[in-house]
């Protein structure tokens, strides 16, 4: 590779006391080719110089949250609102345990009419749906009908002796008929095609898990839906008539024989009330305190605010106004134990009304029917869970009353409370007109739980895929089975949620209804939108990451390990699982952690699919907990971001969200490679 | 030495046996099937899982663009950008749908006739220029910039530095990012371009973080960040792919055999020289696949242009009505029409897909515009990915020395 | 798998013994390989008209220039090479235990567990020693922990390695020195008892002292197990061999009592290379 022509190639012969010599142009001493080599290294610094400004820009945002938030949490106490807070929870745990005991309640009575109810619901599916593809000729009809409703008023209005209204009532008369002759036909046409669409087999299909009606019920539906589809039908078919009557009656019986539950429910409902009461009561001067504390921290603010102005500004009135608005900003210190007397006053009320509470509560409870005492299966697990809550409860009023009792305005919000509160706060809300709340867990457990899912499913699939492509198939499946893979790893991730959400998640409730799957804890969905729809989407996505790297892991493994395997009369797959696979497990590992990382970081699936509730799953429900909906770290940041001023606590919130995933994925990262360093040194 | 003495001792069912060595059909070997079958069925659910979310998008999404007739493709949804989808009735039944600006037209045509039945279907009308064109710029802006900061960094890894801490560091620092999620990349451009990164100005705003006054002129060097633009976005989205192409760029300097660079050095070139003629060329058509791959994967995130360049409704293209001060000389307006270009926000493809799947409310008549937008996105994707693999296939044959 | 048909039209009472130099006891024999022509790729045999009978308890020295055929040959004997899809065998037999090995009745496992192999390159599994001695048995499905003692000790006890590991066996294979770990893989590939032990110039990578031990191990071991081993090293195959085959250019040049072959070879080609004119 020579260069004659170049300036730089060995020189004549004549010179050749300088052929060793540096040639070129010297910029501050530096040659031509040190240049490049600091442009070169210049650039590869910017590396870790994003890196940095990343930290920083993250930390900057998401550090400065932390004494946002420390003093946002001190006015939440400061302004009695946390003291009214207790009380919000003790109600919350009261109301667990009471809706749970009356979904129990109802799943009871109406097991008796379910026949009659799927009738009846069957019956409303199928006229909405036949009205909904009648709809041309319905609104013809519809709008026929008010307007010959409308002529025969205006007629009723005019009088036929006053001579101007004469021509009109012609013109009218003229229209009426017009109508009157046209309703008929289109009543006709009408009903042929209902008729039609009757007979199309989709109207039947009633949606997700509806249970079919009996067969024998099907031509009184069908007879109904006829009577029944005009726009100007009025009383229900005698079909529909009956059957609601026979429903009520068989309710009623069921209730009467349910009497006692009724009343068990009906009493905790009543004995909750006045410790309800109290907590309305007293949220009012929080607010205000809270109004008053709010004015007071951003007065200076306010006042420089209008100062600037004034400043900025030229017009001298406007300047004058200005300062005066200035002026007339307040900076009061709010006097913290008066504002918060009244909740120091609550205390003894609240003691009156705790302890008669637990004690009715426990007899209430205890009257409760047990699960083996109900026949339903929702009645049983709502029972069931009704236990939970009822413990909940109890401790819930137990560790209260002790906070209740010690509570005090002016104690200061400490370092470590404030940090859990983020950390391990339960409880995300944001926008509410009673107090914003930042904690992490909601976020993170439903993050959790959907890489869980995640990586459960994707691991075995994509770990036997792996060994398959390398160690079993032909070359020939190889070259397909690798770039289709890859394939799967070029599907945009906003591809895949709007395939969760179009058609994977209705299949999935589909097939949740499935009669031989129900033993599958959560079973049949409710939803739509969930932890497992997210889970399994995210699976899918991450089997290129996972597929790849154990692929590369499994390659790396020498061959002469194979072939001393096989040479010793190994099978082919004796020499996968207990030589090939053992050798690369730390790639494995490696490639599980990676595809980890992957999910956990994953946005558009989780926001599009997962439900976007924010609130910890509920584990009660054992591990049909996958088949609520849930919220993600990435989720929150994606859906919230966009919406608040940059600067202001949310904001900062949601930046150490961020930052909270930017050091899982450090960790997981560095972990990554730790175990793959392990793995280079065989 | 006796035969049968030799003969495996737990070998219990060679006397039954004509011949030890012939096939015998043990429980292992029954296992072994039984795996390998099971082993098989995994990877092949996989794809079948593949295919069936390829085909169904394809069987719902090919009639919007595909039309029967010539020139068998819905040209107005190439041409035209997402805008409301306008159905109603008039008074004769007749039934129309149009989207909301032939519907304005169709109004001022005929003023006369009473529309009994009209509903606005938010984004379900028109085509998707817009994104398309968006899409395109932001990765454009991106692909240039991380390729030339990636390339260069690559090149420095791979043929500059010498081994050593901060070598290691760097490394590091550069896998680590690459694991790094992509909505936190979106909270960083957020930060750093949008909100923090400097412009030259004569008026800066009040939230900049520091200005530095120019010499010799009236303007400010203000870090106020970009705001919301495709500038922004593109850099984002820039720094978040920056790691795979440096990963890619090294792998395929490393593929170069360190004997060019010896013969080349040996013959009297200069570092740059045997770098920039005996490497360089080589290792051209794996950094072509990166980029290509860079591509791919840039052109479908959505989290890092969230906040930083997208947007969900644009009347205009990205190049019309840009406002230029039309008595400057030829080299201002230009560069007045540049900053101006670069710094709106545009539509993108995922930003558009995302706010049809989950922004509105959906019914019969949105499914056109998200299959449709969804399989062209997809086949555009898949397209970039095939070409990729493609040459990295092609590529792998050649290089072999 | 490689197709194999073809050489099913061959009559076995084919014979050339064209190069074999005296035909042996019969009973004897264990390894016959009859005519052999074997091809990577179709079309171009590396190996060509082999035919040679190896006698038990004998220890055979493959010798040759490098690409001669001889590994390949050894890699033909347990079926190594159906590891490569297109190689096969295009004429001829090689019958082991009177057993053609490429008749599709064969299960190369089953053969393989009678044919043990010993590679140029020394890798124990990153495994325990023990682990990498009991490998072979536990993949017939033997658990029993005593079976599994005894078999692990006896076969360490032949390599040769017992003293020295003994007190170690759960730590990894990869720990011992070279020498060491080669006669690891020999007492893995012992420990199940094969009738017959290739052995693929197991001491290329070793130093002279590791040399020696191997080589004083192949001699013990000659008693229980027929050997047959491929060497470049011609000192190497007088001291270890008692006979032994020459191999150029995919054709067996000649084959005789190794004494005779390194003092008075039939053949010129065969003085040539000893004499180290090429090589």
């Amino acid at each position: 590779m020579s260069h004659s022509g170049n300036p730089d190639s060995p020189s004549s012969p004549a010179k050749e006391r300088l052929v060793f010599k540096r040639r070129g142009v010297q910029i501050f001493g530096l040659g031509w080719q040190d240049v490049i080599r600091i442009f070169f290294g210049g650039n590869a610094s910017l590396a870790i110089i994003i890196l940095i400004l990343i930290c920083f820009f993250l930390a900057k945002e998401a550090f400065l949250f932390f004494p946002d938030h420390h003093r946002d949490l001190n006015s939440y106490r400061q302004s009695g609102q946390e003291f009214v807070g207790f009380m919000g929870e003790e109600v919350t745990a009261h109301t667990n345990l009471y809706s749970s005991a009356n979904i129990a309640y109802f799943a009871e009575v109406n097991r008796t009419s379910r026949v009659e109810d799927t009738i009846l619901r069957s019956y409303r599916s199928v006229l909405a749906n036949v009205e909904n593809r009648s709809s041309k000729t319905w609104g013809r009809l519809e709008r026929e009908i008010d307007a010959l409703e409308e002529v025969e008023d205006d007629l009723s209005d005019l009088d036929p002796e006053t001579e101007e209204d004469v021509a009109e009532i012609a013109s009218l008369t003229e229209e009426k008929r017009r109508l009157e002759k046209e309703i008929p036909p289109l009543r006709e046409k009408l009903k042929r095609e209902v008729n039609t669409i009757l007979s199309w087999d989709e109207i039947w299909d009633l949606g997700v898990g509806a249970e079919e009606p009996p067969a024998d019920s099907i031509p009184g539906i069908r007879e109904a839906v006829l009577f029944e589809a005009f726009p100007d039908a009025e009383e229900e078919h005698p079909f529909i008539e009956k059957t609601k009557q026979i429903s009520k009656e068989k309710k009623a019986a069921a209730a009467a024989e349910l009497a006692e539950f009724k009343e068990t429910i009906k009493g905790m409902q009543a004995v909750v009330r006045p410790l309800k009461d109290l907590e309305r009561e007293l949220k009012e001067p929080a607010l205000e305190n809270k109004k008053e504390i709010t004015s007071f921290s951003t007065a200076p603010e306010r006042r420089d605010a209008w100062l600037k102005g004034a400043e900025a500004t030229r017009d001298p009135e406007e300047k004058a106004r200005m300062l005066a608005r200035a002026e007339e900003v307040v900076i009061k210190e709010p006097d913290y134990a008066a504002i918060n007397q009244v909740f120091y006053d609550a205390i003894t009320r609240h003691a009156s009304i705790a302890a008669p509470l637990e004690v009715e509560m426990k007899t209430l409870f205890d009257k409760l029917p047990t699960p083996a005492g109900v026949v339903t299966k929702s009645a049983k697990e709502n029972l069931k869970r009704a236990g939970v809550f009822y413990d909940r409860f109890q401790e819930s009023m137990a560790s209260n009353r002790k906070k209740i009792r010690e509570w005090s305005h002016d104690h200061p919000v400490t370092v470590v409370e404030s940090v859990s509160a983020f950390l391990v706060g339960k409880n995300w809300t944001t926008n509410s007109s009673w107090h914003d709340f930042y904690g992490l867990l909601p976020l993170f457990t439903g993050s959790l739980l959907i890489s869980i899912i995640a990586l459960t499913v994707s691991v075995p699939f994509s770990i036997a895929a792996a060994i398959y492509v390398n160690q079993l198939s032909s070359f020939r499946e190889q070259s397909f089975i690798k770039p289709a893979i890859e394939f799967i790893g070029a599907i945009p991730s906003v591809v895949l949620g709007f395939f969760g959400i179009l058609v994977f998640g209705e299949a999935l409730r589909n097939i949740s209804q499935v009669e031989w799957l129900q033993w599958f804890p959560g079973f049949p969905m409710a939803e739509r939108l969930t932890i497992l729809n997210a889970g399994l989407l995210l699976a899918f996505m991450a089997v290129p990451t996972i597929f790849t790297l154990t692929e590369d892991a499994l390659n790396n493994v020498p061959q002469a390990f194979t072939e001393n395997s096989l040479a010793m009369g190994a099978t082919k797959l004796q020499t996968v699982f207990r030589v090939v696979v053992p050798t690369a497990v730390s790639g494995v590992i490696a490639a599980v952690l990676l595809g980890f990382g992957r999910i956990i970081g994953e946005t558009m699936v989780v926001l599009l699919v997962a439900g976007n509730k924010i609130k910890i799953p509920d584990f009660t429900e054992g591990l049909g907990v996958v088949t609520q909906p849930a919220h993600t770290m990435t989720g929150i940041i994606a859906q919230e971001l966009g919406e608040v001023d940059s600067g202001s606590l949310h904001w900062r919130a949601l930046f150490m969200v961020g930052m909270v995933l930017f050091v899982i994925s450090l960790l997981v990262n560095f972990a990554a490679q730790r175990v793959l360093k392990k793995f280079q040194k065989i | 030495m006796e035969v049968s003495t030799q003969d495996p001792p737990l070998d219990a069912s060679a006397e039954t046996m004509e011949n030890p060595l012939y096939k015998k059909h043990t429980a292992v070997k029954r296992r072994d099937a039984t795996i390998s079958v099971l082993l098989g069925v995994a990877t092949y659910a996989i794809l079948a899982c593949a295919a069936f979310i390829f085909l169904d998008i394809m069987r719902k999404g090919a009639p919007v663009v595909f039309e029967s007739s010539f020139p068998f493709v819905n040209t107005e949804f190439f041409t035209q950008s997402p805008e409301s989808l306008i159905t109603f009735e008039i008074e004769d039944g007749s039934y129309f749908e149009m989207g909301s600006s032939e519907f304005y037209e169709w109004k001022r045509e005929n003023p006369e006739t009473r529309i009994v039945e009209e509903h606005a279907h938010p984004y379900s009308g028109g085509g998707i220029l817009g994104p398309l064109v968006g899409t395109a710029l932001l990765t454009g802006i991106c692909i240039v910039v991380a390729l030339f900061i990636g390339l260069a960094t690559a090149i420095f890894l791979n043929e500059y530095s010498s081994k050593g801490k901060f070598m290691d560091m760097l490394r590091l620092a550069i896998m680590n990012l690459a694991g790094v999620p992509s909505i936190v990349f979106g909270l960083f451009g957020l930060g750093l371009f949008c909100l923090v990164a400097p412009v030259i100005t004569d008026v800066p705003q009040e939230r900049a973080l520091f200005t530095i006054p120019i010499f010799f002129t009236d303007s400010y060097l203000s870090f106020e960040g970009w705001g919301t633009c495709m500038l922004a976005g593109g850099f984002t989205l820039a720094v978040m792919i920056l790691p795979v192409i440096i990963a890619a760029c090294e792998e395929s300097l490393k593929a170069i055999p360190m004997g060019f660079r010896e013969a080349s050095l040996a013959l009297g070139a200069t570092k740059w020289q045997s770098i920039s003629k005996s490497v360089l060329p080589y290792a051209f058509p794996g950094m072509l696949t990166a980029s290509i791959l860079g591509i791919t994967r840039v052109a479908g995130e959505t989290a890092p242009i969230m906040f930083t360049a997208a947007l969900a409704h644009k009347d205009k293209l990205p190049w019309q009505d840009i406002p230029v001060n039309k008595n400057a000389n030829f080299l201002a307006q230009s560069g007045e029409w540049t900053s101006g270009f670069v710094s709106q926000s545009v539509q993108a493809m995922p930003y558009h897909i995302y706010t049809v799947a989950a922004r509105i409310p959906q019914n019969e008549w949105t499914r056109p515009m998200q299959y449709g937008s969804v399989f062209v996105f997809m086949v555009v994707v898949m397209l970039f990915a095939a070409l990729s693999i493609f040459l990295r296939t092609r590529y792998r044959k050649k290089m072999k020395w | 798998m490689p197709d194999q048909e073809s050489e099913e039209t061959l009559s076995p009472e084919h014979s050339s013994a064209s190069t074999s130099a005296q035909q042996p006891d019969l009973a004897d024999v264990v390894i016959e390989v009859d005519d052999v022509n074997f091809s990577y790729v179709k079309g171009t045999d590396v190996l060509r008209d082999i035919t040679m009978n190896i006698k038990r308890g004998e220890v055979t020295a493959l010798i040759g220039p490098s690409g001669c055929g001889k590994s390949t040959l050894l890699r033909c004997l347990n079926r190594m090479n159906d590891l490569i899809p297109t190689a096969a065998i295009t004429k001829g037999e090689i019958r082991i235990l009177d057993t053609n090995v490429y008749d599709p009745k064969v299960d190369p496992i089953e053969l393989r567990k009678h044919v043990g192999m010993v590679f140029q390159k020394y890798n124990p599994f990153p495994k325990s020693i023990y682990e990498n001695v009991a490998f072979g048995l536990r993949i017939q499905g033997i658990k029993k922990k005593s079976v599994l003692d005894e078999a692990v000790e006896r076969s360490l006890k032949s390599a040769g390695l017992w003293n020295e590991v003994k007190d170690r066996l759960d730590t990894s294979g990869l720990g011992l020195s070279g020498g060491q770990q080669q006669r690891l893989c020999i007492a893995r590939t012992i420990a199940v008892e094969p009738k017959i032990v290739l052995m693929d110039e197991p001491c290329s990578a070793l130093d002279p002292i590791s040399t020696t031990i191997i080589e004083e191990l192949i001699t013990q071991l000659k008693e229980e197990f027929t050997i047959v081993i491929v060497t470049h090293n011609m000192q190497q195959a007088t001291r270890v061999s008692d006979k032994t085959a020459y191999f150029y250019l995919g054709e067996l040049i000649e084959m005789d009592d190794t004494i005779r072959i390194f003092n008075s070879p039939s053949r010129k080609e065969t003085e040539d290379y000893i004499s180290g004119r090429f090589g």
